[in-house]
């Protein structure tokens, strides 16, 4: 369904006049770095990173929000990067996103009904009277009913699950195939987040959904998801079947994100594994990003950066221990 | 909308300044929309009385240097201050939006290119500008309004560009354009709702500036001759000698309005930024 290859996002900093005059080398932020992966239909696959590991960044790429250095992707066999804007509008039916923030991801000068009628509107489907009908059916099924209730209302006027609720509405309302959750639960409360992530996946079911579904939260993706990718500064460092993964990670960072998430029993003692530093310089590209956090890093991580490396079973990691 | 207007004037009728502000402009829009019933004669009707009659109970402001009744032209008056200051505040923040919603949402050489100008527009003084353009195109009122309209624009399409700048960050910008939606889409049905704000507070205060640049302009002898304006009278009354002479009622009744109508929209700015910014709220 979906297949990025070599995928690449360079930030390259504006330099300023001195710099201009000394003829420095800009400096760039390779926010994704490489990266190749698949998703098949109906498949859940999570990608994992911390904060900044350019999970958003490979998002937006992927919806076409961002263009990317290098690559390519492509959507149901079609190279999307190759497309024309009309061609490009076409696509953007079926694949749709839903985003971390439901207070940024709603324009406040809109009514919940002018928000839902704008992807019909845009792609001039049905009549203004059928869309009506399309709009509360929508609300009724991420339930927000009854669904009157909510048409005239602004996004402020609503929780932070309801607006939620009506993002993903409005991302399911073009009938897309392929969904980018970007977080989708992260700034949601507690109670609100398992309502929400059960919604996520009952309509991953009723309307034959693929999730590709980012997260910082590995149990969160334990539980929802069949694959996961583990990304680390632009990076993929680790994928693999979701219980394999878990059970035995290969990655030294994986490891670490592992023994990271807290285990409901006060009996077990966490030991998270020595950690050099966090402060890494990211405009340096020599060697192993990870090396300078790694516990087991040798000099060749030093030296040379890994390759994401095939090992049966479908997984893949970087990291020369496995080579 | 009917909610949210409802919600807005209860935070405004809190602002004391703003009521003030408003029954201020009120009463001069009564005045210049019922100038030819209150006005108790022809204001260019010369020598009906004696040239400098003080104020009496016939003239009740006196009459100028020609004998024309001083509270007619004051009350006809109001008319070219409020149409000239409304007017030319629209079209320089309609220019100064558009300006800085190109601007801003494009970015790049656009953007560099757009805000040099604003820039020379910015540091050029305005007063010799609007002088020389008025008597370039000939000093007619609508030449007026369109001067300063012109000339207006610059403090709007800086503030509407930065906060365009800021809004096209947002995720609900993203979505749009993940659903297909197109620039001038996102521009005119996402962008310009979100700036109405600043679109008011600006048309309130280019408004200010634009009633006390045309009674500058009118003293000058630059605006419209044929139609009384109150800074045309201050005008007049200097040519005459009205301030050798002592005739204090031709200059002080006009200059006093100029400043009242003035004050009225600066206090009405007031209450309005009150209900936008909510954090001043309360203090």
């Amino acid at each position: 369904m979906l297949e990025v290859v070599h995928l690449s996002k360079y930030f390259i900093m504006r330099r300023g006049l001195l710099q201009y005059l000394r003829r420095e080398e800009p400096k760039c932020i390779r926010a994704v770095d490489d990266v190749s992966f698949k998703i098949d239909k109906g498949e859940i696959v999570g990608l994992v990173g911390e904060s900044g590991s350019g999970k958003t960044t490979l998002a937006r790429l992927i919806l076409r929000l961002l263009e990317p250095t290098s690559g390519k992707i492509f959507f149901e066999g079609q190279d999307i990067l190759s497309l024309s804007n009309d061609e490009m509008k076409e696509i953007r039916k079926k694949m749709q996103i839903v985003f971390q923030d439901p207070y940024g991801a709603l324009n406040p000068r809109m009514t919940i009904q002018k928000i839902l009628e704008e992807p019909l509107e845009v792609h001039s489907l049905y009549s203004p009277k059928e869309r009506i009908d399309i709009i509360k059916k929508m609300l009724k099924s991420v339930g927000l009913n009854p669904p009157e209730l909510f048409l005239d209302k602004y996004p402020h006027e609503l929780s932070g699950g309801q607006r939620q609720r009506v993002v993903i509405s409005r991302a399911l309302i073009l009938n897309p195939s392929f969904m980018v959750m970007d977080e989708p639960v992260s700034l949601l409360d507690a109670t609100v987040r398992t309502q929400i992530l059960d919604l996520i996946l009952r309509l991953k079911e009723e309307f034959n959904l693929t999730y590709l579904f980012i997260t910082h939260d590995l149990a969160l993706a334990r539980y929802i998801c069949n694959r996961i990718l583990v990304m680390y500064r632009g990076r993929i460092v680790e994928m693999g079947e979701t219980e394999q993964l878990i059970s035995e990670p290969l990655h030294p960072y994986t490891k670490m994100l592992i023994s990271a998430v807290p285990v409901p029993n006060p009996s077990i003692k966490i030991s998270l594994p020595p950690r050099a530093s966090e402060f890494v310089d990211v405009f340096t590209y020599q060697g192993c990003r990870f090396c300078a956090r790694c516990p087991e890093a040798t000099q060749l991580c030093q030296r040379e950066e890994p390759p994401l490396i095939s090992l049966e079973g479908g997984r893949s990691v970087a990291c020369w221990k496995y080579k | 909308m009917l909610r949210s207007i409802s919600s807005s004037w209860k935070q405004f009728s809190k602002s004391k300044l703003g009521i003030v502000g408003l029954v201020i402009i009120l009463i001069f829009v009564f005045m210049a929309v019922a100038a030819p019933i209150l006005s108790p004669y022809d204001p260019q009707a010369s020598f009906i009385a004696p040239m400098f009659t003080p104020p009496n109970s016939k003239h009740l402001l006196g009459t100028d240097d020609v004998g024309r009744d001083v509270l007619s032209q004051i009350i006809y008056g109001s008319r070219i201050s409020i149409m000239v200051g409304l007017l030319a505040a629209a079209v320089g923040t309609l220019l100064g939006t558009i300006i800085g919603l190109v601007s801003g949402y494009f970015g790049g050489i656009v953007d560099d290119i757009l805000m040099r100008i604003t820039d020379i527009f910015l540091i050029i003084p305005f007063i010799p500008l609007a002088i020389m353009f008025a008597l370039y195109v000939g000093p007619n009122i609508w030449n007026v309004v369109l001067i300063f309209g012109f000339l207006g624009w610059p403090p709007a399409a800086r503030q509407i560009r930065s906060l365009t700048l800021s809004l096209k960050e947002a995720q609900f910008i993203e979505a749009a354009r993940a659903i297909g939606a197109g620039n001038l889409r996102i521009v005119f049905r996402h962008i310009l709702p979100n700036t109405t704000g600043v679109i008011i507070a600006n048309v309130v205060s280019r408004t200010v500036f634009a009633i006390l640049a045309e009674a500058g302009l009118a003293f000058l002898g630059a605006s419209d001759p044929r139609n009384i304006s109150w800074g045309m009278m201050i005008f007049y009354a200097m040519r005459s000698g009205a301030i050798l002479y002592g005739a204090w009622w031709t200059y002080i009744p006009a200059g006093f309005c100029v400043a009242l109508l003035a004050c009225g929209f600066a206090f009405l700015g007031h209450g309005i930024t009150l209900v936008l910014n909510p954090r001043l709220r309360g203090r």
